[in-house]
């Protein structure tokens, strides 16, 4: 069992080594430390230094990032930002509906004028219909004779 | 007849009182039927402006998105100017429409945009979007139709990185293992984008320690800092900076002392904390001051001088990822000068804006002088030239007697250049140089600036300033105003920064810390695989990527080799690049000192010497009284975007 969790501390940071970057070590065994070079010494270097622009192709620049691959996911931004959208006019038409709700909205009316004349007109029938039937069905009233 | 008379009259009230009775029974029942309608009615009125709120949200978000991936990718305003110049409300750019299935559709556009006068790192877009419930079907906003319009406006900027106020930043997993307090010396703050993890002990870490949770990362990373480094108090870390014996004390943030610095709170504090070493963090205007270990669980004091170390929470959330800017598109080199354009047309269009130090002295590059409009006089280069330039010593000109060349044309060198400075001949920048390739420097470096390379940059020997800043001194303002008229080098790779002796790169090391399966494949904001760096492959340039092409040109090979030969142990510029900041160093003993920022995205740093020191020049710091660093020598820039303001236009249904 003591075994066993040993080995699974050592796999552990086996693997925990494997994933992590940055490293920074110490000089390998077998190597020498090479001396910096004096003023003079790179006084004798410095010429002017550069290089032949037509010597290797440099025309493209390196771009392995992969930034540029396609997409492969379908997260919801892309579904926001591609899924089904429609350039154009459509949009721009719907914008413009926008745009010309932003005026002061006209209040109708036209139509409160329309309900207004029909319910007079309707009220004026009610009581013209009622004071012709009243006329016909209720006798006038008896006046004295002195 | 008298009984039918009295009949009728009876039958005249019954109608009167019939009339009356409906009436007040259908004022009744249509006063019943309106009252218990209206809260259906509301109801409805209700979901609709709600929906509608959403749908117009989910326009704006998805036109946000449409100019933030690509600004994101290219960091330059370019397209964006072609794209939204012009838009009005009744000229929308970049309109879309969407049905959002089962609730209803929005359309999104541009309805304004403009650069803010004098800024040109930003842009202000307005964004209009109306969501609707498209009852007719016809995917078109009618009147009739519950609606409602949104504008957002949002500022898109190029601003300052916050990498830049590091001395160490990776866009990975940090990782040091086997330092001790005597051999890892950091005066200055660490993050990673990802966990940090100190192993088999730690270095002095006098900073603060910052990890974050990075998901595109494989495994991906939670944000964790493993343990707590070992850090000097304020009292060691004092002893530390005022014994002469101390290498590079110069170098070295100042420790705060409120006598200096001002009492915490005060206005002398706002100026200078950004500037000073404080060990015991808390929190100060409501932000931290001091080092702190600060990670997704939160920001925590901590103490570690070798005993059991002790951690105090001092604000409970969590940190964010910092995105890295980018360099890939330089550009043409025939590009004309253009200082919202590609690296070559900003370089080519620099022009020096300080018309004055802090000190009140003259700035003598000032695009206002009459002596800096020429770049050469009596076709000597001029010194003083308003815009980028870069000079070498050649000690071939002028019949062998020397003479300065510069290597630049208008801020952009068309090729790959070896810079080599000495004291007496140091190399001479000003201002930000474009360069079509590789640079390969070491040596004695005078004037500020930064170098952009195309590919790599090659460091082959130390680099160090002619003129370097002296950050001690009892008087802040004097300490800062000297300072600002130091030496400065920036180095941005769009490549890799490569350290050391190319030519004697061996598979162990430090290519081994540079290929598969060291180094990982990580994920795109979009979620797709990018490949791990492989220092084997041959790229587009035709040689392996951690290669220089100077090592290979006939014009330059002899020289690389002596020069490089000679190794790397002190390092004065800040460090960028998009991929690798890596090599050999301290090859001559002694140990590597990095008296600035490494900033990159894998690191591979194999030192052959010890102590490495790491000193952070504050002169890239933005305080938060200026918003500005002293020294802003157009260093890398990170996209940001901040919604500014929302505008409920109304809701409709007529």
């Amino acid at each position: 069992m003591k075994n066993l969790r040993k080995l699974v501390a050592i796999l552990a940071t086996v693997a925990f080594a494997g994933m992590c970057f940055a490293p920074i070590e110490d000089m390998p065994t077998g190597e020498t430390y090479h001396p910096e070079l004096s003023q003079s010494q790179m006084e004798q270097l410095q010429g002017g230094g550069v290089a032949d622009p037509t010597g290797r192709n440099s025309s493209a620049p390196d771009l392995n990032s992969g930034a540029t691959m396609p997409n492969s996911n379908s997260n919801a931004a892309d579904m926001l930002s591609k899924g089904g959208g429609v350039a154009g006019s459509s949009a721009e038409l719907s914008l413009k509906q926008a745009d010309a709700d932003q005026g002061k909205p006209v209040p109708n009316k036209g139509a409160n004028f329309m309900f207004a004349g029909l319910f007079i007109i309707i009220g004026l029938a009610l009581v013209m219909g009622v004071r012709a039937y009243l006329d016909k069905t209720v006798p006038e009233m008896p006046t004295s004779k002195r | 007849m008298k009984r039918q008379r009295k009949h009728s009259k009876k039958r005249g009230v019954a109608l009167l009182v019939t009339f009356g009775l409906m009436m007040m029974i259908t004022v009744a029942a249509t006063s019943y039927i309106d009252r218990a309608t209206m809260s259906i009615r509301m109801a409805r009125h209700n979901t609709y402006e709600v929906q509608t709120t959403h749908l117009c949200d989910a326009g704006i978000q998805a036109a946000m998105l449409t100019l933030w991936r690509p600004f994101k990718q290219s960091q330059i305003f370019a397209d964006m100017d072609t794209q939204l110049t012009g838009a009005a409300e009744a000229n929308p750019k970049i309109s879309t429409t969407t049905e959002l299935t089962g609730v209803g559709r929005y359309a999104s556009g541009v309805i304004g945009f403009w650069q803010p006068s004098g800024d040109n790192y930003a842009r202000m877009v307005v964004i209009r979007s109306i969501g609707w419930i498209d009852r007719n079907g016809n995917g078109i906003a009618d009147s009739g139709e519950p609606r409602k319009t949104v504008d957002v406006t949002a500022e898109f900027r190029l601003a300052r990185s916050r990498v830049f106020d590091y001395t160490y930043f990776i866009n990975n997993f940090g990782w040091m293992e086997g330092f001790t307090q005597s051999n890892l010396i950091v005066n200055g703050d660490m993050r990673s984008n990802g966990n940090f993890s100190f192993l088999s002990g730690s270095g002095m870490i006098n900073g603060s320690v910052v990890a974050s949770a990075n998901d595109k990362l494989i495994p991906g990373a939670a944000g964790l800092i493993n343990t707590s480094p070992y850090k000097q108090t304020d009292a060691a870390y004092t002893s530390t900076f005022n014994s002469g014996s101390t290498p590079h004390r110069t170098r070295m943030r100042q420790p705060y002392d409120p006598a200096k610095h001002g009492a915490i709170g005060s206005a002398t504090f706002a100026e200078w904390r950004d500037y000073v070493f404080f060990s015991n963090a808390q929190i100060a205007g409501e932000r931290i001051f001091g080092a702190a270990l600060e990670d997704s669980n939160g920001s925590r004091a901590w103490v570690n001088t070798g005993g059991t170390p002790t951690e105090t929470m001092i604000d409970p959330r969590p940190t964010d990822e910092i995105i890295m800017p980018d360099l890939r598109d330089f550009g043409s080199t025939t590009d004309s000068a253009d200082i919202n354009g590609k690296r070559y047309a900003r370089s080519k269009a620099f022009v020096d804006e300080k018309a004055a130090f802090l000190d009140g002295t003259a700035n003598p590059n000032y695009m206002g002088n009459a002596g800096s409009q020429a770049e050469y006089i009596a076709g000597v280069p001029n010194v003083n030239y308003k815009g980028a330039y870069l000079d070498v010593w050649d000690s071939t000109l002028n019949s062998g007697a020397g003479g300065y060349k510069r290597v630049s044309n208008n801020g952009v060198v068309d090729s790959s250049v070896l810079l080599i400075g000495t004291d007496a001949k140091p190399i001479r920048i000003h201002g930000p140089v474009a360069i079509k390739g590789d640079a390969a420097i070491g040596g004695t470096i005078q004037g500020q600036g930064t170098l952009y390379t195309e590919r790599n940059v090659h460091i082959i020997a130390s680099v160090k300033y002619k003129n370097p800043p002296d950050f001690t001194g009892s008087n802040m303002t004097t300490m800062i105003n000297t300072a600002e008229k130091k030496d400065f080098l920036g180095l941005a790779a769009s490549g890799s920064v490569i350290m050391g002796d190319t030519t004697s790169f061996s598979s162990t090391y430090p290519l081994k810390y540079m290929t598969p399966p060291f180094t990982k494949a990580r994920l795109d904001d979009n979620g797709n695989t990018i490949p791990a760096f492989n220092a084997n492959e041959v790229d587009s340039w035709g040689i392996k990527k951690y290669q220089s092409l100077l090592e290979f040109d006939n014009a330059t090979k002899a020289a690389y080799k002596s020069l490089a030969a000679g190794g790397v142990n002190q390092i004065d510029a800040v460090l960028y690049t998009n991929f690798v900041g890596g090599g050999n160093v301290g090859t001559s003993g002694g140990g590597m000192t990095l008296n600035g920022t490494i900033i990159s995205r894998d690191e591979a740093i194999v030192t052959w010497s010890l102590p490495i020191r790491m000193n952070y020049d504050v002169r890239i710091r933005e305080r938060e009284v200026t918003k500005q660093p002293l020294i802003d020598l157009d260093l890398p820039r990170s996209p940001t975007i901040l919604r500014s303001t929302w505008q409920d236009k109304g809701f409709r249904m007529d």
